[in-house]
C-alpha cells in the first residue's frame, strides 16, 4: 500500500447548541494516501463537510468544538498544533476549495490580488513575484486571458471562472493534500463537467492527493480511487470505487445505490428509497446510528456500536451482518 | 517636450491597466452627481471647508476685532452681516468660526471612528464573553441622553473647547462601535472569511484586510452625516456656556450672545444659526448622495 498522507482516528466533533449537544461526527477513521482521491459520500448533514473543516481546524468554536480523535499529516498531530503553526499548514500544505466560489472571493480586492496575498503569506516573495505566479497559476488551470482575470474584481467573472481562480488559489502553493467540497454543487452541469476534468489533470500533475466531497454518486465514479460513505456522522463503509458499485455490502449503500434511477427501470416501479429520517443528532439512536431505518437490523444493532469488518480487499464496513469476516 | 510625451505614455498605460476600476469610479461619480440635492450638498460642504481653510485671507476683519462704538450695529456697507453686542463685525466672526466647527466636527468624528472600529471589530470578530464586555460598555454610555453626559463631562473638565470635544468624543463613539460590529458580525460570515482563513490568514490579517474594507462603507456614510450634528452639538454646548468663552467666534456662542438683544438686534444670532443649518444641511445631503452610491442595495 502507499504511504499514508494524512491519518485521522477516532475523530469526535461536537457543536454545543442552545437545544443540546450535535453529535456530528462520532469517531471518524480515515487514511488518505499519497497520490490518490478520496471520495466521501452521504447525504445532507451527515458530517462530510465537519470532517473537511476538521482537518485544517476551521470549525468555529462557538459552537462546533473537536473534542476527540488525532489527525496526524507529516508525522505531527494537527489537533495539538498552536494556531500559529496551524496556519502555516493552511493553504500551504493542505488547502482547500469551497462550494460556493461566489461567495468565497473577497468582493474589494482582484483575483490576482487574493491568489498573490497566498503566495506573499506563505513564500517569501516580492508583490511582483507573487503576481506573476499568481497569473502562472490562472494559465495553469486554462483560463483564457490570465492576465485579464488576474485585474478582474469578483462579481465580474461567472461561476465556473471563479472556480478556476479558486482552484488555481488553492493549488498556487503546490499543497500536498486539496480538500475540495462540493466543487461542482453550484455550478451547472457543462461547467462542473469541466472543473472535474481540471482537478483530474491537476492531480495527475501535481500529486497532490484530493478528499473530494460530495454527494454525487456519479462524481464519486468517475473522480476517486477510494470512497467513503458517511451515515450520520460515521465512515459506515470504505472501499475502492469499482467494490463498491459492484458490491455495495453496508444496508446504507445498498440503500444508496438502489436510489440512483436508471433507464431501465419500469415506468411503473417506483423510485426505490430508504425508509424514514436522517435522525436528529443531539438524540442519537444508540448502537448503530443507522438501525432504525436498515431493514437487516437485529437486536444488537441498537446495544452495540458495530466495529470494521473486512469483507474484500480495502474494503470495510462498519455492519455486524459482516463480522465473520477478518477484523481490520 | 519628450517628457510631456512620457508622462502622457505612463498615464495611458495607468489608464489601462486600472481600467474596470477607473469605469466602477465614472460610474459612481455620474451616479452621484444625478441627485441634484448631494450636488447641492457637496458644494456646501466643500465651499465651507474652503472657507475655513481661507479664513485669513476671507474675513475682512482679523479674528478678535472689536469697535466698541459699534455695538449691536446693523447690517451696512463695511459690517454686511452686523455688529455683535462687544462690536465685532459678525460677518468676518462666522467667516472664523467655521474654522472651529471643522476642527471640532474633524477631530471627533476621527477619534470617534477609530476608537468605534476599534472596540466594534474586537467585539465581533471574538464574541462571547469579549463582545458581551464591550457592548455592555457602550450601553451604559448609550444608555445616558446625549446631551447631559455631553454636560456632565465638560463639567467634570471645566469648560473649554478642547474639553468640549474631548466629552462629545467620549460620548459619540459608542455608537459607531455598534454600528461597525453589526457590519462585521455579518461580514466574518461570509464564505470569504472561511476561505481567507483556509489559506492560512492570520485574525489580524483577517480582521484588516478583508473585515474592514468591506465593513466601511456605512460609516463614511454616517460620519459624513455625524460631521454636521456634532458641529450642533458642539454649538448647542456652547450656547449653554460651555465651550467657548463670551465674545469669542464660535456660532454656538454667537448665537447666545446675541439672545438678549434678540428684538432689538436680531442679526446677532440670526445669522450664525443660518450658518450653522447651512453646513450641516451640506453634509447631510453629501452623506446621503454618498450613501446612495456607497451602498448597492439602494442603486437602481
Amino acid at each position: 500500500m502507499a504511504d499514508v498522507l494524512l491519518s485521522i482516528k477516532g475523530l469526535k466533533t461536537n457543536f454545543y447548541t442552545y437545544t443540546g449537544v450535535v453529535k456530528a461526527l462520532d469517531g471518524i477513521d480515515l487514511d488518505i494516501y499519497k497520490g490518490e482521491t478520496i471520495g466521501l459520500v452521504g447525504e445532507t448533514g451527515c458530517g462530510k463537510s465537519v470532517t473537511a473543516l476538521s482537518i485544517i481546524r476551521l470549525i468555529q468554536w462557538p459552537p462546533g468544538k473537536i473534542d476527540e480523535g488525532s489527525i496526524t499529516f507529516d508525522g505531527k498531530d494537527l489537533l495539538k498544533l498552536p494556531l500559529r503553526d496551524m496556519q502555516k499548514i493552511r493553504g500551504n500544505n493542505i488547502s482547500m476549495i469551497f462550494q460556493e466560489p461566489m461567495n468565497a472571493f473577497n468582493p474589494v480586492y482582484t483575483i490576482g490580488d487574493q491568489i498573490a496575498e497566498v503566495i506573499m503569506l506563505h513564500q517569501k516573495k516580492k508583490k511582483k513575484e507573487a503576481w506573476q505566479d499568481a497569473i502562472e497559476m490562472l494559465k495553469f488551470t486554462g483560463i483564457p486571458a490570465p492576465e485579464r482575470v488576474a485585474k478582474s474584481y469578483p462579481h465580474e467573472l461567472s461561476g465556473g471562472m471563479l472556480q478556476r481562480s479558486m482552484i488555481a488559489m488553492a493549488l498556487s502553493c503546490k499543497p500536498k493534500l486539496l480538500i475540495a467540497d462540493e466543487p461542482t454543487t453550484a455550478l451547472d452541469v457543462t461547467i462542473e463537467a469541466q472543473i472535474l476534468d481540471l482537478m483530474k489533470g491537476l492531480k495527475t500533475t501535481t500529486g497532490a492527493s484530493i478528499l473530494l466531497i460530495t454527494h454525487d454518486l456519479g462524481i464519486i465514479a468517475e473522480m476517486c480511487d477510494r470512497v467513503g460513505v458517511m451515515y450520520a456522522g460515521n465512515i459506515v463503509e470504505l472501499a475502492d470505487v469499482g467494490s463498491i458499485y459492484k458490491k455495495p455490502s453496508h444496508p446504507y449503500t445498498v440503500g444508496l445505490i438502489c436510489a440512483i434511477p436508471t433507464l431501465d427501470t419500469k415506468h411503473c416501479n417506483r423510485l426505490a428509497t430508504i425508509p424514514g429520517n436522517v435522525p436528529n443528532l443531539i438524540y442519537p439512536p444508540p448502537g448503530c446510528r443507522f438501525h432504525p431505518r436498515c431493514n437487516k437490523a437485529m437486536d444488537r444493532c441498537s446495544k452495540e456500536k458495530p466495529g470494521w469488518y473486512k469483507v474484500g480487499e480495502g474494503h470495510y464496513v462498519s455492519c455486524f451482518l459482516y463480522e465473520g469476516g477478518d477484523k481490520k | 517636450m519628450e517628457t510631456i510625451a512620457k508622462k502622457q505614455s505612463f498615464i495611458n498605460r495607468w489608464m489601462e491597466k486600472n481600467d474596470s476600476r477607473i469605469k466602477e469610479w465614472r460610474h459612481s461619480v455620474r451616479l452621484f452627481f444625478k441627485s441634484p440635492l448631494a450636488v447641492i450638498g457637496l458644494i456646501i460642504v466643500i465651499g465651507f471647508i474652503l472657507v475655513a481653510i481661507f479664513a485669513p485671507m476671507l474675513a475682512p476683519y482679523p479674528l478678535n476685532w472689536r469697535d466698541f462704538a459699534l455695538q449691536n450695529a446693523a447690517p451696512s456697507d463695511a459690517h454686511l452681516l452686523g455688529n455683535e453686542i462687544y462690536g465685532g463685525d459678525i460677518f468676518s466672526m462666522i467667516i472664523w468660526g467655521s474654522r472651529t466647527s471643522l476642527l471640532i466636527g474633524f477631530f471627533v468624528v476621527f477619534v470617534c471612528v477609530t476608537l468605534g472600529t476599534l472596540v466594534g471589530v474586537i467585539a465581533a470578530y471574538y464574541g462571547g464573553w469579549v463582545d458581551e464586555a464591550l457592548m455592555r460598555v457602550t450601553d451604559i454610555f448609550l444608555a445616558f441622553p446625549y446631551l447631559v453626559l455631553c454636560m456632565v463631562i465638560v463639567a467634570a473638565l471645566g469648560s473649554g473647547l478642547m474639553n468640549v470635544m474631548i466629552a462629545m468624543a467620549i460620548v459619540s463613539w459608542p455608537s459607531y462601535a455598534r454600528l461597525i460590529r453589526g457590519q462585521v458580525l455579518s461580514i466574518k460570515e461570509r464564505n470569504y472569511i472561511e476561505a481567507a482563513r483556509s489559506v492560512g490568514a492570520s485574525d489580524w490579517r483577517i480582521m484588516t484586510r478583508h473585515i474592514l474594507p468591506n465593513s466601511f462603507s456605512p460609516i463614511i456614510v454616517q460620519s459624513t452625516m455625524d460631521l454636521g450634528s456634532i458641529m450642533i452639538t458642539a454649538a448647542a454646548l456652547s450656547f449653554i456656556g460651555m465651550g467657548a468663552g463670551p465674545g469669542e467666534a464660535e456660532w454656538g456662542r454667537m448665537i447666545t450672545d446675541g439672545q438678549s438683544q434678540l428684538l432689538n438686534a436680531p442679526w446677532i444670532s440670526t445669522f450664525p444659526g443660518l450658518a450653522i443649518l447651512i453646513v450641516c444641511l451640506g453634509f447631510n445631503l453629501f452623506g446621503d448622495g454618498l450613501r446612495d452610491i456607497l451602498d448597492p442595495k439602494m442603486r437602481r
